[in-house]
């Protein structure tokens, strides 16, 4: 399973990291914005994607929108945080499959994961 | 045989009648995609009224029975006291066979078969206005409650009385019921900008642009409202957003999609304003989401051709009441909106339906007997011949010193003229004995409806090109090949619905047929877009089988490979299933092509579907051959087969294992002497410089001769069976000059070349 | 010349194993007479049968002769074919398997070893095979080819007895001959009788002779094992003789007849059971019980079961028993320092160590998460999202310090239920404790300042103390202070100190 970590923290891509390598997932790229996220994505063809709403350059939504002009399947989860939830919605219609509210458990984001991923067919096979 | 009639009259009735089967069986099918089409219900009770007359004339007491019973369950649904749902339609489908299995009966003089009773029983129940609910039209019970389970969408609430939408509580994750406020909020902007999309797909102004709007807009409320898991709402935006995404490719579909999407646009406005107030409603949607679907695939099918089905879903509609006019809230402005929508939709439906049977119907036909066809085609057949003896001699005259000038001239002209009202009047002739391949086509959506329901699979019909015409003796013989490989289609070809869906493809799968004239061809494909051929179980089988050998079979193209489908005894199929794969069956569709002097090919690939074209001369008695000489003897070689025709140069010729073969460009391709292959004299062998590159399927083969005469429009006269395939010979014609030419079977030539090869 | 000179000159010679013909042609014979078809006249009354071979080594003669200008010749002008006789089946042993498995011990001893010089005891002559390697290969019969002698006849080839392997269950014979060890063991062959045995036999000594031992089976060994020695088994090991400072370990049962004597240089470790006779200054783990006859002298002993050894004494050393202990003596009457730790299972020993910082680690650090956290949690007003990433941080933080914690929680548990079920405190003495013996026993320190005599069971009351109940007469419970100093061990450490360490209850 691969999985692009997009956040512009390297703290948090190192406790979403360390939350995959629990669930067993260990193959990870990371991204520092959307820009470098867009760069790195089509050739690493992620089967999922975690990315922060805000960051520099090139926001989460920004990102998941271009993205989502290319390709409609794979599972995006955002990671937001209550300033943005009100905006949630607007990330959904953009094509965000699930989203999770900073601060958050690493229990949480476990379990929006696999939901996620329960949701997704191509994930099953 | 009891009647005691006139032959002539019980035969009239049968030709008369024969069609009116055929007809109703194709209009009872499209009446299934719109059970409310008055014109059509008209249209098919009609059609059973005057079998039932002229059958209760001739008194047939048993066929009278059932159409009595089905045209009275005809007239019920004509006055609206039940519906056509596809119960009554399987009752309906069940009389037609059991009318057709009659009319065979009294063809043959036996006496007619009686109706089942329990069939007769139920048609005039519905004749009473009682609405039947799930019974199946076959004897068994236990048979009949799958099938009909199946065919009516396994939907349980379709045939019970129609009830207010059922509504539950709202219950959401702790993640998304955080949400549910913003979610409400938006969903008020986003129907508000549905609804102006709608106005703006309507209004025509710019029709595109809306609804390239509505797609988008649909494709966000169907995310949105997918990450709630709001089942129903869920299905019917992302039918909104399928639907609008059809039409921002095609603004063609606009008037007949429109209103369906207005219903469904209503249908969740009034799930959105549930939300408000914490509840999730149920609500009545098959009927739209049915109407819809076919609006789109009976409008998709009108732009290529003049018939298509889809199967299943089919829109059944169970009860007078539209289950619309139950909604709890906002009833006024939505039920009306959609109640007027829904009216329209079927007007619509109704226009296009008479337009369609209306230009049927109408034809200004006057019955021929075929044999009287049969006899003007030979007549035909002969004047073509002395017309060719007239130019030929007229060539000669020319030659003549003796010869007027003036007069040569004179018989010159005359001959052209000659040549051409012959050519026209022998395509008036052929055109008589022409029939659209629609008469052919109309048969198989009904089979396409059988095939669905008894694979369980989501199966649609397109037809293509179905007003090609084509020879009648065609016709005849296409109709069972064509059977069998839409079966094989449906039944092997193409995946089940979750296979499809896993497979990322739609899971309703396509089945193409596609008729359309190539030169003086018809090309016939039936595509399907399924699993396709697997290389390695063909090649396997053709190894066990003993048709090839592993090194063989490992230089051949995936094409070569998949025509050993074509041998007989050959059946990839594990399991012998009751729709086909009974191992007989491609060599039988194959024999059947080459009677006609057609040629069928297969070509696949994995994932992606089966396409097998067939294609086929437009008549069979008439050809255009090329007429080559070998010593005194003169062959006719079809010109269809004809590559092209070389010289070859003594150092390009060589032998292989004692056969000869020469290089041309980058392929070695066989020769077959023609004063060998017709057992004259051998030192005429070598006096033939001239090769004529033949084509049969992949294959090709120079057929080495001596002379080249010219082209000429022969007609077949058939030889005995004995004497055709000993010489790779397939018939005889007399020529312009009056003497009798063989006509070369380049299959046969090409076959016995590559087995020379092969030893 | 007449007929007869030339029939006397011209001589046809065959060898007395017919295998051989020689023309041979005396001198001045007229060429005109000598003619190839005048000798295969000759030679056909001899019954040589022409063939174009013989033809032309009778022409090749004529000429040679004619040229040397009637030298007399001898020329060979037929041959026979010998026969090639067949070759019997035998049995051939792959004895490469056999080497190589040797050398690849031998360099992997040396491997760890830092220094280069090689260790003489490493050059075992022991051979065995691994299960699954061709032992033997079975050289089938051959029927061999018949030879012609000159006249054509038949010169019979002796056909190859054909050779039969009976293996026994620890062999399979394949159809091509090869021969497969079933199973690990030393190649006997004898005969036709082919086997792998798992059971090595010694006859002699465990010495330079026979190196050190590695075998996966059961080793016997005849008399004993010299100093230094090492025997490795994957069975059960006996010993009939004497062993000296020897190291020894087996997967099973070990039985030393005599006894050890391992001047504290040698060490046992057994699977199963470990019984001598005696055993003395040696170290040894015994996985189960330990059965010694006469005497344990300044042993370091972890005995993972039982010690039941009735009749033995246990004389200065330290003693480990996991469940119960039964000796005769304890210490020396003239008081010699002696051990017994009663209810101790010595690996888990340092496990609890371990796991009791561990522990202790991880409270702390949980403890730390949550004030960070509940530190953050108390800011009061907007956050940013800064703010909301520390909060993300401290909860990762807590979360996982909880986890680390909850796991040292069940290890503690697990191990506590282990120690609980697998020790017990139970010591039958048949003769006497004597002053200076030390048990250690539940938290307490026993020295003992007189002598106990027995027989009695030294076990602890429902209050955790250690008491001693008399094996004779009124039976009765008496506490140990009456005979020995009992202090309380402040250190001592066991699953529920461990469990305490934690704070949590057992």
């Amino acid at each position: 399973m691969r999985i692009l970590l997009v956040d512009d923290s390297k703290t948090m891509r190192n406790i979403q990291k360390a939350v995959l390598a629990q669930l067993g997932y260990t193959e990870v790229m990371e991204a520092q914005d959307g820009q470098d996220a867009l760069s790195k994505a089509p050739a690493f063809r992620p089967e999922l994607m975690l990315v922060d709403w805000n960051m520099p350059n090139m926001d989460g939504l920004t990102f998941v929108k271009a993205w989502r002009s290319t390709n409609k399947t794979t599972p995006i989860i955002m990671v937001t945080t209550e300033a943005e939830k009100s905006r949630v919605i607007e990330a959904i219609k953009a094509g965000v499959n699930n989203y999770v509210v900073k601060p958050f458990t690493p229990d949480l984001l476990s379990q929006r994961i696999q939901e996620t991923l329960a949701k997704t067919p191509a994930a099953a096979a | 045989m009891g009647h005691g009639f006139d032959q002539e009259i019980v035969q009239d009735f049968l030709t008369e009648s024969g069609e009116l089967i055929d007809q109703l069986e194709g209009d009872l099918v499209v009446l299934e995609a719109s059970p409310r089409d008055p014109e059509l219900l008209n249209k098919v009770f009609r059609a059973l009224h005057t079998i039932k007359g002229s059958a209760s004339f001739l008194q047939l007491t048993n066929l009278v029975r059932i159409a009595h019973a089905a045209e009275s369950a005809l007239n019920a649904a004509r006055n609206s006291v039940v519906t056509v749902d596809s119960a009554m339609m399987n009752l309906l489908l069940e009389t037609v066979d059991i009318i057709k299995t009659q009319m065979q009966q009294l063809g043959s003089g036996q006496d007619l078969a009686e109706p089942r009773a329990e069939l007769v029983t139920m048609l005039t129940a519905i004749g009473e206005g009682k609405q039947i609910s799930s019974a199946g039209p076959h004897a068994s019970a236990a048979n009949a409650a799958p099938a009909a389970k199946q065919e009516t969408n396994a939907k349980p609430t379709e045939n019970a009385p129609t009830q207010g939408p059922s509504v539950k509580k709202l219950v959401l994750g702790p993640g998304k019921a955080d949400l549910l406020e913003y979610l409400v909020a938006d969903l008020d902007e986003t129907m508000n900008k549905v609804q102006a999309s709608l106005n703006q797909l309507a209004g025509s102004e710019n029709a595109k642009g809306g609804a390239v709007q509505l797609a988008e807009t649909c494709e966000q409320l169907s995310r949105c409202v997918e990450f709630f898991e709001f089942a129903q709402m869920g299905e019917l935006a992302g039918a909104m957003a399928s639907a609008a995404v059809k039409l921002s490719q095609d603004e063609g579909l606009v008037a007949g999609v429109l209103p369906q999407l207005k219903s469904l646009c209503a249908l969740v406005t009034t799930q959105a304003e549930g939300l408000k107030t914490g509840e999730v409603r149920e609500l009545a949607a098959d009927d739209v989401l049915g109407n819809l679907g076919s609006a789109l695939a009976g409008m998709a099918v009108t732009s290529a051709a003049p018939s298509a089905t889809t199967m299943p879903p089919a829109p059944t509609i169970s009860s007078t009441d539209t289950p619309l006019a139950a909604e709890p809230t906002d009833r006024e402005a939505t039920n009306n909106a959609a109640k007027s929508d829904q009216a329209k939709s079927v007007d619509k439906a109704a226009d296009k339906g008479g337009e369609k049977h209306g230009a049927a119907g109408g034809e200004n036909t006057i019955r021929v007997e075929v044999g009287r066809l049969e006899a003007l085609m030979n007549l035909v057949g002969e004047l073509v011949l002395q017309k060719n003896r007239i130019t030929a001699l007229t060539r000669k005259a020319a030659g003549v010193r003796e010869m007027e000038a003036e007069l040569a001239e004179a018989m010159g002209l005359a001959a052209g003229s000659l040549d051409r009202v012959t050519s026209d009047i022998q395509t008036a002739v052929m055109r008589t004995r022409m029939q659209p391949l629609d008469k052919l086509f109309g048969r198989y959506p009904r089979l396409i409806r059988d095939l669905a329901s008894k694979t369980g699979k989501q199966i649609q019909l397109v037809i293509e090109g179905g007003d090609t015409e084509v020879d009648k003796s065609v016709i005849e013989e296409l109709g069972d090949p064509l059977v069998h490989l839409i079966r094989n289609s449906a039944d092997h070809g193409l995946e089940g619905p979750e296979e499809r869906t896993k497979a990322g493809k739609n899971a309703l799968g396509t089945i193409t047929l596609r008729a359309s004239h190539e030169g003086s061809h018809v090309r016939v494909l039936v595509m399907d877009d399924g699993r396709g051929l697997a290389r390695e179980r063909i090649a396997k089988k053709a190894i066990e089988r003993g048709l090839a050998t592993q090194e063989q079979i490992s230089a051949m193209s995936d094409r070569e490979v998949f025509n050993f489908i074509f041998e007989a005894g050959f059946s990839t199929a594990e399991k012998v299933s009751d729709l086909s794969g009974r191992g007989v069956g491609m060599d039988v569709v194959r024999t059947n092509i080459q009677k006609l002097k057609g040629s069928i090919e297969l070509s696949s690939q994995a994932g992606n579907g089966t396409t097998v074209a067939i294609t086929i001369p437009l008549t069979v008695a008439i050809l255009q051959a090329m007429m080559v000489g070998v010593g005194p003897e003169i062959y006719a070689v079809p010109l269809t087969s004809i590559l092209e025709i070389v010289r070859p140069q003594a150092d390009q010729v060589s032998s292989i294992g004692g056969h000869q073969v020469m290089r041309l460009r980058d392929s070695v391709l066989p020769l077959v002497s023609s004063a060998e292959l017709f057992e004259q004299p051998t030192d005429r062998r070598s006096e033939q410089p001239f090769a004529v590159v033949l084509q049969s399927g992949q294959k090709q083969v120079g057929l080495m001769v001596s002379r080249l005469i010219g082209q000429q429009e022969v007609v077949i006269k058939p030889l005995d069976e004995g004497e055709r395939t000993a010489r790779a010979v397939s018939g005889a014609t007399v020529r312009d000059d009056g003497g009798v030419s063989l006509i070369v079977d380049v299959e046969q030539l090409v076959r016995m070349a590559q087995g020379g090869q092969n030893r | 010349m007449t007929q007869e000179t030339i029939d006397k000159l011209v001589k046809i010679e065959v060898s007395s194993d017919k295998l051989e013909a020689s023309l041979l042609l005396g001198a001045n014979i007229n060429p005109q007479e000598l003619t190839p078809l005048y000798v295969a006249t000759r030679m056909g009354e001899l019954g040589l049968e022409q063939t174009s071979e013989r033809t032309s080594a009778v022409l090749e003669a004529i000429a040679t002769y004619v040229c040397n200008e009637g030298k007399p010749l001898r020329h060979r002008i037929a041959r026979g074919t010998t026969p090639t006789h067949g070759t019997d089946g035998r049995l051939v042993l792959v004895d490469a398997v056999l080497e190589k498995h040797e050398t690849t011990q031998t360099t992997a001893r040396r491997d760890t070893d830092t220094t280069t010089s090689i260790d003489q005891r490493e050059r075992s002559s022991v051979r065995w095979t691994e299960a699954g390697a061709v032992i033997a290969r079975i050289q089938q019969a051959t029927i061999g080819a018949d030879g012609r002698d000159v006249f054509g006849r038949v010169l019979a080839a002796r056909t190859g007895r054909v050779f039969e392997v009976s293996p026994d269950e620890s062999v399979l014979v394949r159809a091509d001959g090869a021969c497969i060890a079933l199973r690990a063991g030393v190649v006997e062959h004898s005969g036709r009788v082919l086997r792998v045995s798992n059971r090595l036999v010694i006859d002699g000594d465990i010495d330079f002779s026979t190196g050190n031992i590695r075998f996966p089976g059961d080793v016997e060994i005849a008399r004993g094992i010299r100093d230094c020695f090492e025997v490795h088994a994957g069975g059960s090991i006996f010993v009939r003789d004497l062993v000296d400072a020897a190291t020894m370990s087996c997967a099973h049962h070990m039985v030393l007849e005599k006894g050890i004597a391992a001047r504290e240089l040698g060490s046992l470790e057994v699977g199963k059971d470990l019984s001598a006779r005696y055993l003395t200054n040696v170290r040894a783990v015994v996985g189960r019980d330990a059965i010694v006859e006469a005497e344990v002298q300044n042993c370091t002993l972890l005995i993972g079961r039982d010690m039941k050894s009735p009749g033995a004494s246990i004389v200065r050393g330290d003693v480990s028993v996991a469940r119960s202990c039964e000796i005769a003596e304890l210490g020396a009457p003239g008081g010699a320092a002696t051990t017994l730790r009663l209810g101790q299972i010595a690996s888990v020993h340092d496990a609890m160590g371990a796991l009791a910082s561990a522990g202790a680690k991880a409270r702390d650090r949980v403890d730390k998460a949550n004030a960070r956290l509940n530190e953050l949690r108390s800011v009061k007003g907007r956050t940013g999202p800064d703010h909301a990433e520390l909060l993300t941080e401290a909860q990762f933080e807590a979360q996982t310090a909880a986890k680390t914690y909850a796991k040292a929680c069940r290890a503690g548990q697990m191990l506590h239920g282990f120690v609980d079920k697998h020790t017990k405190v139970h010591l039958v003495v048949r003769g006497a404790v004597h002053p200076q013996a030390v048990v250690h026993a539940g938290g307490w320190t026993a020295t003992f300042t007189q002598t106990l005599k027995g027989p009695c069971v030294i076990e602890m009351d429902g209050k955790g103390e250690l008491t001693v109940r008399m094996m004779v007469g009124k039976s009765e419970i008496v506490p140990l202070r009456k005979w020995a100093r009992v202090v309380r061990e402040e250190q001592h450490l066991n699953s529920r100190r461990v469990l305490e360490a934690m704070g949590i209850a057992a």
